[in-house]
């Protein structure tokens, strides 16, 4: 046997499971959101053309699920990567103590994420929630606040819990990007005159720029696709007003038994997970050239 | 004081107020899973007696070892299922010049993008019609693939990083591919599977859409378990608090036993939730 | 190639250990064992005390109870995916009123008029029996029904000289008036409001006491009409008067009941197995001091109209003990579990003879009213896209009552939303 066939031996499992269990299913997808195919109608499918799609386009609940999952996803990516490089920069001193800092770090990273779901919902209980507690005792608030029964609230606390669960993690991207800033540039810059802030937005960013434009990337698209965190802590109220796209979905195929119209969304949502992709070509690229020539990242 | 003090307080006060916020749900939960109901609801932060009544409901009132016994099987099958294709992936794609390597990672690539809801449901059709649902193998099969996405792309670095002399070597000795890979490769790579390894446990653990799809009733793994507590008289948060503590722990003591390794592959990847 | 054969091997292995542990499906022989996915045990722990009654009979059929979800729809949601995979190891199972048309229109359970013919059916209520009618076909076996009624609290009324009010605009008089005289600190009003199943069953029963509907007997949508926005407004302005608990759109029968038994309440809309949980005096407040009673009406209603609520069992199509599921099927549905039901965990009957029991009416007198009340009891709306029509219904009942969309804007929008389903 030579070496490349040898290869091809070893990556056949892998382009099997690939193409069954990830080509083949967005394939289907595509296929069955022009079909009526509905649990009610037992497993029969009548082909309807773009009527799912009209009908998607046409429908309150879609735009409200699709404004509220672009809200969240720009809102937790921007305060994420905020919090991120701040934490990074300080992260980044060598003062004794950092290591505790990262570890702490990954805390929030290792939770599950329907557990730290429910650790909010507790924290935020209208009765008996400690967050209502604090904040009255610094006199922020009068009464207890029923944080979930609001639009704004429930919105804010699910944003809230996703920036926890996430910052942490981002912070550990860019403090690996900072490490590999080489000393000697910002010692350079410090000799000419510039000063922190000046060093910071000249030399720091532009050096950070890959490793924050994956994150980006990263987080934009697992963002979006946001639904475990929302089961946990408000499934979707109060009235819809937390209903993600994914959710919306989940419920069209696993409630409403709708397996046409649910494809459809599904197929949005990929087709907005592919736009935003294409936002970032040149990380894809970067990453893919990296993984056939061995390039160091 | 000198601008080195004062950006020594700086930090140090940076550092306790991100501890604080970063740690203090966290310990507001193990805090609570040891207070009396009463005080939970009075919302006494550190109460005269503490007890483990919640610990033992969280076990009796749902079977949490069996949610335990099913989640730690699926983790670690599916970890190992992954560790092993993705590195025999990833030493065919970065090693074995074969054909289509651009396109294989960018399919790896945009199925590590892919959000879970795309697929789902012909997944679970694909996973019904092999009789494997509400089977532990099912998931297994599932996460697998969630995983290997995370597992080639953390080792195909990984292995262009080994000289390329190494195998030449080993070839002019007359040994043959498979010796090249399990003899030579698989060794020096080991650290790095073994790290990608953990990355891909945690990930499994904490999946919640596919083991809520694919076993509502029958293989309950910990993260759709705890959702079991709730029920309709009202929600038992000291049992809550305790179940998740219980979840949580085997998680939090591999993150702190691990952190070097844990730190290293997620900085490097930058693949992973 | 030794290492791989033996990798190949190990994976192999793992693949079928793991499905092994899953569970295989057991063909029966000699004594058979049932799976009765069910809702979790009650404190009293009935269910098992009925299982080993049945035992004595049929000492050949072990009963093993698997706990479903608690939330009505996760139990949907759950049996549906799980049903769907033709499973055979669930026998049968716990099924909503409301779920009869869903399961039986896509053919996932077995019809039951083998089983259950009409000579067995003369002692049910006839609500139950046509909720689990679907097609000219009986699917569901009815074990308990349920209404939805006001709990008050028995000791203000008498104390201020209160009658139970018969109207919503009385009964918030009322409670204004002893909140006043309490010291305030009360609300007038609590349900189930949460987005979900509990907030349908309080909208249909406000439009229905009022004197709207949501589906007409044709099968026109009509929930967007002159007397549910009357109704849905003045539940709206009592929302935010704080005249229910401010956190009620997101509390679940559960949340509602604790607000009761904590005293915050002068009224509550609930199921009457609330009362049995409100006299446990370590949850409650309250014992001995709630009164239960027929439901308010709107002012263009006639009456108060509760919902039937209830449960019944289905039989999966896939299992392989129908014969002998049927046979505990049946004794679940008999006069003994129903009463055993209603003595510990103040169920509702699904028997009509029940409700003239004098061991049930002398530990509560309130089910005297009950044949009443289920004159007028009417059923949610029925429909093979049931999980939708009520979805879209409580969702716009929240936005109205958080003040997003007006009441008869959100109406609108219902009516039109539910036009579309199903086509």
């Amino acid at each position: 046997m030579t070496k490349r066939q040898f290869g091809y031996l070893l990556i056949s499992p892998t382009i099997i499971m690939f193409g069954l269990f990830a080509v083949y299913p967005v394939v289907r997808t595509l296929y069955l959101s022009f079909f009526e195919y509905r649990l009610q109608f037992g497993e029969t499918m009548t082909f309807v053309g773009l009527k799912h799609y009209v009908n998607m386009l046409t429908n309150e609940r879609f735009w409200n699920a699709f404004g509220f999952t672009m809200a969240f996803t720009a809102l937790t990516v921007g305060f994420e990567v905020l919090l991120g490089l701040a934490f990074a920069q300080a992260m980044n001193k060598d003062y004794p103590g950092r290591g505790l800092l990262r570890v702490v770090v990954l805390i929030p990273w290792a939770i599950p994420t329907i557990v730290s779901g429910f650790m909010w919902k507790f924290m935020v209980h209208d009765q008996y929630g400690v967050i209502n507690q604090m904040l009255r005792s610094v006199g922020l608030i009068r009464d207890y606040v029923p944080w979930l029964s609001r639009d704004i609230g429930a919105k804010a606390i699910l944003i809230l819990a996703d920036i926890w669960k996430t910052a942490p993690y981002v912070s550990l991207m860019v403090l690996a990007g900072l490490q590999g800033i080489p000393r000697s540039l910002l010692e350079a810059a410090d000799i000419d005159g510039a000063g922190p802030i000046v060093r910071y937005f000249r030399i720091t960013l532009p050096l950070l720029k890959p490793v924050l434009a994956t994150a980006v990337l990263f987080r934009l698209i697992q963002s979006f696709k946001v639904y475990t965190v929302i089961v946990a802590l408000t499934n979707g109220g109060p009235g819809n007003a937390t209903e993600s796209l994914t959710l919306y979905t989940l419920r069209t195929y696993f409630d409403a038994g709708n397996y046409g119209y649910g494809s459809a969304l599904a197929s949005f949502t990929m087709i907005v997970t592919c736009g935003i992709a294409v936002c970032f070509l040149d990380v894809i690229r970067d990453k893919v050239e990296a993984g056939r020539k061995g390039r160091a990242r | 004081m000198s601008r080195k003090t004062w950006d020594k307080a700086l930090f140090y006060a940076f550092a306790a107020f991100f501890v604080a916020t970063i740690g203090f749900p966290f310990f507001w939960q193990v805090l609570n899973s040891f207070k009396l109901e009463k005080d939970i609801f009075s919302l006494t932060w550190f109460p005269d007696a503490y007890t483990l009544a919640n610990y033992r409901k969280a076990f009796q009132s749902r079977p949490l070892m069996e949610y335990m016994g099913n989640s730690i099987a699926v983790s670690v099958f599916a970890t190992l299922a992954s560790m092993a294709l993705g590195s025999m992936a990833a030493y065919a794609l970065a090693r074995t010049r074969i054909r289509g390597t651009g396109l294989i990672l960018i399919v790896v690539l945009s199925v590590s993008l892919l959000p879970p809801v795309v697929i789902v449901n012909p997944i679970y059709a694909l996973i019904r019609g092999m009789g494997l649902l509400n089977t532990r193998t099912g998931l297994v099969i599932v996460n697998t693939l969630f995983t290997l996405t995370l597992t080639i792309w953390f080792l195909v670095p990984y292995m262009h990083s080994i000289p390329a002399e190494l195998e030449e070597a080993a070839e002019i000795d007359g040994a043959g591919p498979w010796i090249c890979y399990s003899r030579i490769i698989m060794p020096l790579v080991a650290p790095g599977v073994f790290t990608v390894g953990i990355l891909a446990f945690i990930q499994v653990w904490n999946e919640y859409l596919f083991a809520l799809v694919m076993n509502p009733v029958r293989v309950k793994l910990v993260t759709v378990g705890l959702k079991m507590y709730e029920s309709d008289n009202y929600i038992p948060w000291g049992t809550i608090m305790a179940a998740s503590t219980v979840i949580v722990v085997p998680l939090i003591a591999m993150v702190l036993a691990l952190q070097k390794r844990i730190i290293s592959g997620l900085t490097s990847g930058g693949l992973k939730e | 190639m030794k290492f791989k054969l033996c990798l190949a091997m190990i994976l192999i292995s793992m693949v079928f250990s793991v499905n092994a542990m899953g569970g295989k499906d057991k063909a029966p022989e000699g004594p058979v064992t049932l799976n009765w996915y069910a809702h979790a045990a009650t404190l009293s722990n009935t269910q098992s005390e009925i299982v080993a009654e049945f035992n004595r009979s049929y000492p050949d059929i072990r009963v093993n109870v698997v706990e479903l979800p608690e939330a009505t729809s996760d139990k949907l949601q759950a049996l549906l995916i799980a049903l769907r995979s033709g499973d055979s190891s669930i026998d049968f199972f716990n099924a909503d009123v409301t779920w009869t048309a869903t399961f039986a229109s896509s053919g996932l359970i077995e019809p039951l008029d083998e089983y259950f013919p009409v000579s067995k059916r003369a002692d049910f209520l006839p609500g139950t029996i046509e909720a689990a009618s679907y097609g000219g076909k009986i699917w569901g076996i009815p074990f308990r029904t349920d209404a939805g009624v006001l709990y008050y609290r028995s000791d203000l009324l008498k104390k201020y000289g209160k009658a139970v009010p018969s109207t919503y605009d009385e009964l918030f008089k009322t409670a204004e008036e002893i909140n006043a005289k309490e010291g305030g600190g009360m609300y007038a009003l609590v349900g189930s409001l949460a987005n979900g199943e509990g907030l349908t069953c309080n909208a249909v029963e406000w439009f229905y006491s009022n004197g709207g509907a949501v589906i007409a007997p044709n099968g026109a949508i009509v929930i967007d009409s002159a007397q549910n926005a009357q109704i849905l407004e003045a539940m709206v302005s009592a929302y935010q008067k704080k005249l229910m608990p401010e956190g009620v759109l997101s509390y679940g029968s559960g949340d509602a009941r604790a607000s009761m038994f904590q005293g915050k309440q002068v009224f509550m809309r609930a199921w009457p197995k609330a009362y049995a949980m409100s006299q446990d005096p370590k949850n409650s407040t309250v014992v001995g001091k709630l009164g239960v009673a027929p439901l308010p009406r709107g002012p263009q209603g006639r009456q108060g109209i509760s919902v039937l609520g209830g449960w019944q069992l289905f039989l999966n199509k896939n299992s392989r003990n129908k014969a002998a599921a049927a046979k505990f099927m049946e004794f679940y549905a008999g006069e003994y579990a129903q009463k055993l039901h209603a003595l510990k965990d103040t169920f509702l009957p699904a028997r009509k003879s029940l409700y003239s029991d004098k061991d049930i009416l002398s530990a509560y007198p309130f089910y005297g009213m009950f044949l009443d009340v289920f004159k007028t009891a009417a059923p949610r709306p029925q429909s093979p896209f049931y999980a939708e029509i009520s979805g879209i219904l409580s969702t716009e009942v929240q936005n109205a009552m958080k003040g997003s969309k007006t009441a008869a804007r959100a109406l609108a929008d219902a009516q039109a939303a539910m036009e579309k389903v199903g086509r």
